[in-house]
């Protein structure tokens, strides 16, 4: 009885120590504000200001579990100036977690003590909208707060259109390995000009692409013939720094060819992109801690 | 005596069986720790052990915290505010329960003791170590768990804290059966040679 007696006063010491270092430990994971996780995207303006697919514009970011805040809108900004967008208030549509977003500002799904949170946001002036470069996001709550943090690069683009019957036999195909593939029969003989894209820059050892087995700056200046058969295949390789790859990458290079009578043309590969849907809670831990968002 | 421990055994039990109707809860953990203190006051009445009314003081708060708890506004405030209450009001919870359950077997093991039935006194030392550890096991557990979101412990923690419970309802069982059928002397005196 009294070696029990011991046990349990013993045991309520060891409870006491281990639960107040738990509470330290888990107080020390807080986050200051959301962390936004990064992305690399190219968005059609034509989408943005005709609302005829989504996404627009799409934010993701961890945030305290207990972060009951209720998002109002968000501003981009840039290099050429600022775009304003409020959060759509749909709840009918889902979001990339499969579950609706908008209002509900507490859904998101439980990586430990945080939530990830995915908004749709919708510009205000769609008509304003212009072709640019955003690095930052600006986050307004409805109680007046709000944060602003690095996003990455949103890159906005105004899509031009392609000759006409110039492509047959399309084919597309993108697989969770990361894999993607594009392929047509050309109609008539083009000279490729050059393929461009403002992010694949930033991120050029994340992708790999060729066309026909050649480089993108191997195939500028090659002309290929009518009749030929075109492949276009792109691998998401990774980052040496496997953090990188929990952030969202969606690049849209576009090929500017010139056609027999000297017309220049343009096409937009759509199809090379990589999204990191799930994350545990070490991996998180990892990348909070990479972006300086924890203190330790 | 049996009625005392009647009333634990269905309190533990009561702890342990959540049962839904529709989303309202019939019969919340704090009904079955005020049937453990109910318990703990028959037997306190009847045997005068001060363990029993420390076991009844104790069971009593235990079962406000687990009604402020069940009342659904606690439980929001401590998601809303995070894991560290979350586990706080967990672990506190957790200590006062063993603390209960502890305080009731140490009285029933001075009982015995002051009955001079020095094997069921031996018998009942000897649960009282295996649901002490036991217990000590589940919260350590339990508290690694929750902070460090192992997920398979989060989902094997709640196998042993029931396995806990289970034992605790033959502990007390046991107990009462020993009070409906008395050992003979000469059951007592066998106990204590196997020992």
């Amino acid at each position: 009885m009294e070696k029990n007696q011991r046990i349990f006063q013993h045991a309520i010491r060891l409870l006491l120590v281990l639960t107040m270092a738990g509470a330290v430990f888990l107080y020390s994971l807080r986050l200051k504000e959301p962390v936004v996780i990064k992305q690399y995207q190219e968005v059609p303006l034509k989408n943005l200001v005709e609302g005829k697919e989504d996404p627009f514009f799409q934010l993701r970011m961890l945030t305290n579990g207990s972060d009951g805040r209720t998002i109002q809108r968000a501003i981009l900004k840039g290099p050429q100036g600022e775009a304003s967008f409020y959060l759509r208030p749909s709840l009918s549509q889902a979001n990339d977690f499969g579950f609706g977003h908008g209002e509900a500002t507490m859904v998101g799904v439980p990586v430990g003590p945080y939530l990830l949170k995915s908004y749709v946001f919708i510009p205000e002036e769609p008509s304003t909208l212009e072709e640019a470069l955003y690095e930052e996001v600006e986050v307004f709550y409805e109680n007046g707060e709000r944060f602003s943090q690095e996003i990455g690069l949103l890159s906005f683009y105004e899509e031009s259109s392609g000759k006409e019957g110039l492509f047959t036999n399309l084919g597309v195909s993108s697989s969770s390995s990361g894999a993607s593939t594009l392929s047509f029969t050309l109609t008539e003989s083009i000279e490729v000009i050059d393929v461009t894209s403002p992010l694949l820059a930033s991120i050029v050892e994340a992708f790999t692409v060729s066309i026909n087995g050649k480089t993108l700056e191997e195939i500028q200046g090659e002309v290929l013939e009518e009749g030929s058969f075109v492949l276009l295949e792109g691998q998401f390789v990774g980052f040496g720094d496997p953090l990188m790859e929990k952030q969202v990458y969606d690049l849209r290079p576009v090929i500017t060819y010139e056609d027999v009578e000297g017309g220049r043309f343009t096409y937009r590969i759509h199809n090379l992109h990589h999204l990191h849907h799930a994350m545990n809670f070490g991996e998180v831990l990892k990348y909070l801690r990479k972006r300086g968002a924890i203190a330790w | 005596m049996v009625a005392g421990l009647a009333k634990i055994f269905w309190g533990i039990f009561i702890m342990s069986v959540h049962l839904n109707l529709g989303s309202i809860q019939i019969l919340p953990p704090f009904v079955g720790l005020l049937f453990i203190a109910s318990g703990a006051k028959s037997l306190q009445e009847e045997t005068k052990e001060g363990f029993f009314q420390k076991a009844y003081t104790v069971a009593i708060i235990t079962s406000f915290f687990s009604l402020f708890g069940s009342l659904g506004t606690v439980a929001y405030y401590l998601s809303l505010y995070g894991p560290v209450l979350e586990t706080l009001w967990l672990m506190v919870y957790s200590v006062l329960e063993v603390t209960t359950f502890f305080y009731l077997l140490s009285g029933l093991i001075l009982h015995e003791r002051a009955e001079g039935r020095q094997a069921m006194e031996e018998e009942l030392i000897g649960r009282q170590r295996t649901y002490l550890l036991w217990s000590i096991l589940y919260l350590c557990l339990t508290l690694l768990a929750r902070t460090f979101f192992l997920e398979t412990f989060l989902a094997l923690t709640p196998i042993l804290g029931l396995l806990v419970r289970v034992y605790l309802l033959f502990v007390f069982h046991q107990s009462k059966k020993t009070y409906l059928e008395p050992m003979t002397k000469e059951e007592e005196a066998g106990l204590l040679e196997e020992e």
